[in-house]
């Protein structure tokens, strides 16, 4: 359990795509678990138990979010309502990692991303969970997780055509 | 066994990709794809999408991201807790309950740095009080949900 606050950040910051972002989601985090610790399930993984209080803080956050957009930034993009809501990482501290000409693209496609189906990507594609474990942190069912992988796959590779098709050598080719 | 449309083998692709399908529903996607170029190009995508969010790498947190999680928890504490510190009456049962929840909690953590805080015993003599820092309240090594108590050094005041 050494690596929980690293792991929790690693998913913070994928589904928020900002450091400050994510060190706050893992912060209010723990926060919520450790006040609500004497409802901890000892059968769900701990890791899992976090990532289910991540979860809806996180949806909770883009909510909240979104209804306080202004009226000139409410229009939707191709990739839905976040599409506005890119950040500035030229002042970042860690901005090298935004270097990388191969996890921007990414990032900025998860986070033109609805949060249901960017949280149940990350919980799966990132962290390796299975579609049970997801459904149990989202509290939803298997079904609804299976669609929101399968859309977000479709959106983010829809993404990634249109803003980086470098990332994809077989769309290359049929270019 | 039934053959299955286009548009149904596409609509379960990325379970079928991630084994996430029943047996004889693996069959019929592997059946179908056998012979569609169509659905197998679309499985290739989707794939490619998976590989691409899998080889991400693990970002690295600003240093001390451990001590300002713990600050920030037990700043968030209620009765009984300040920002530095826990003070507990060892004969509370109550306060004692909280804090072994919170050893619990706090021995899930990641480990940094050694141990001096101490634990509170629900059968101690009423009036001692123990005291458990914030910055020591980590448990090196601590096992997740074993140790409650143990390895921590019991100080009183």
């Amino acid at each position: 359990m050494k690596d929980t606050s690293r792991q929790a950040y690693g998913v913070a910051y994928r589904l928020t795509g900002d450091p400050m972002e994510a060190e706050d989601l893992v912060q209010e985090t723990f926060v919520r678990a450790f006040r609500f610790f004497h409802r901890y399930d000892e059968t769900l993984p701990f890791a899992n138990w976090l990532f289910r209080i991540m979860t809806n803080v996180h949806i909770d956050t883009v909510r909240r979010k979104q209804r306080l957009k202004t009226t000139s930034l409410e229009q939707d993009g191709p990739y839905g309502a976040e599409t506005l809501e890119v950040a500035d990482h030229s002042s970042s501290p860690d901005a090298s990692l935004w270097d990388s000409a191969l996890e921007e693209p990414i990032q900025l496609g998860l986070k033109a991303m609805n949060a249901e189906f960017r949280t149940a990507m990350v919980l799966a594609d990132v962290e390796g969970l299975s579609y049970e474990e997801v459904a149990d942190i989202m509290g939803t069912s298997v079904g609804t997780v299976r669609s929101r992988i399968h859309r977000g796959r479709k959106q983010l590779r829809e993404y990634i055509v249109e803003k980086a098709p470098h990332l994809i050598p077989r769309e290359e080719a049929l270019v | 066994m039934t053959p299955i449309s286009c548009r149904r083998c596409q609509a379960d692709l990325s379970a079928y990709v991630d084994s996430e399908l029943a047996g004889h529903e693996m069959l019929a996607m592997r059946d179908h794809l056998g012979s569609c170029p169509d659905c197998t190009k679309e499985m290739e995508a989707l794939k490619d999408v998976r590989s691409l969010l899998g080889s991400l790498s693990e970002p690295a947190p600003q240093a001390g991201l451990d001590d300002r999680l713990s600050k920030a928890v037990f700043a968030g504490q209620g009765a009984g807790a300040s920002r530095h510190g826990l003070n507990l009456w060892s004969g509370g049962l109550v306060a004692a309950a909280a804090a072994v929840s919170a050893f619990a909690f706090m021995s899930l953590l990641p480990s940094q740095g050694s141990v001096s805080g101490a634990a509170p015993s629900a059968q101690g003599d009423p009036g001692r009080v123990v005291t458990v820092s914030t910055d020591a309240a980590f448990a090196e090594g601590g096992d997740p949900l074993g140790v409650y108590v143990s390895g921590l050094t019991v100080s009183s005041r």
